[in-house]
């Protein structure tokens, strides 16, 4: 995750670009390792397309700009933290139709999707909490 | 809300970037700002009237 925080300091250069680039030699890694190259090899190729895209347009793009670099001010903040909710929404939409699915077809791996579903719900009620004492 | 950074802008003669600058934030902020896209936080909105010898309720206005 982002530090959605203004500091003084100037914004983080490429910051994303580099953790980017190392997720993907990971995953080619552990694509060799598991005799699984072509799937390595993807996953470096869309890790390095994402480091070359955000890199090359942060000039001309403040949406790329943003998804390399720390937010350099307020608005940028608000940007990120509004974008965080957004992902927040949906990743916790997907994961309650998952689990009620996954509890109708009786699956497996229903304790995973508990789990995270549960986790989901008590983590963004402890935010809600712990966000109204803060004011 | 409405504002006049725009024209205060102007009159001074400044870019976008430079009154970014001088303000510490970037040139899309001020572009979003003096197109009415983004209303500036309190500390902000007082740094950008100071900065043009005026008062918030000179450059914001509903």
């Amino acid at each position: 995750m982002p530090d959605l925080t203004v500091s003084s300091k100037p914004p983080t250069r490429n910051g994303a670009a580099v953790v980017g680039i190392v997720i993907g030699v990971a995953f080619a890694g552990v694509g060799v390792a598991q005799h699984r190259v072509l799937d390595g090899l993807i996953g470096l190729g869309i890790m390095l397309a994402y480091a070359v895209l955000v890199v090359g347009l942060r000039r001309r793009s403040e949406a790329a700009q943003l998804l390399n670099a720390n937010p350099a001010d307020e608005r940028q903040a608000q940007i990120m933290r509004n974008a965080s909710a957004a992902v927040g929404r949906v990743v916790a939409g997907v994961l309650t139709a998952w689990w009620l699915i996954a509890i109708v077809v009786k699956a497996d791996y229903l304790p995973v999707l508990t789990t995270l579903t549960a986790t989901a719900g008590f983590s963004f009620m402890a935010a809600v909490v712990w966000y109204t004492r803060r004011g | 809300m409405e504002n006049d950074v725009r024209a205060l802008r102007q009159s001074c003669g400044l870019s976008q970037a430079a009154l970014g600058e001088q303000l510490g934030v970037s040139r899309q902020t001020v572009i979003a700002i003096e197109g009415g896209r983004y209303d500036p936080s309190l500390p902000l909105a007082i740094r950008i009237a100071r900065f043009f010898a005026t008062t918030v309720e000179e450059v914001f206005h509903a």
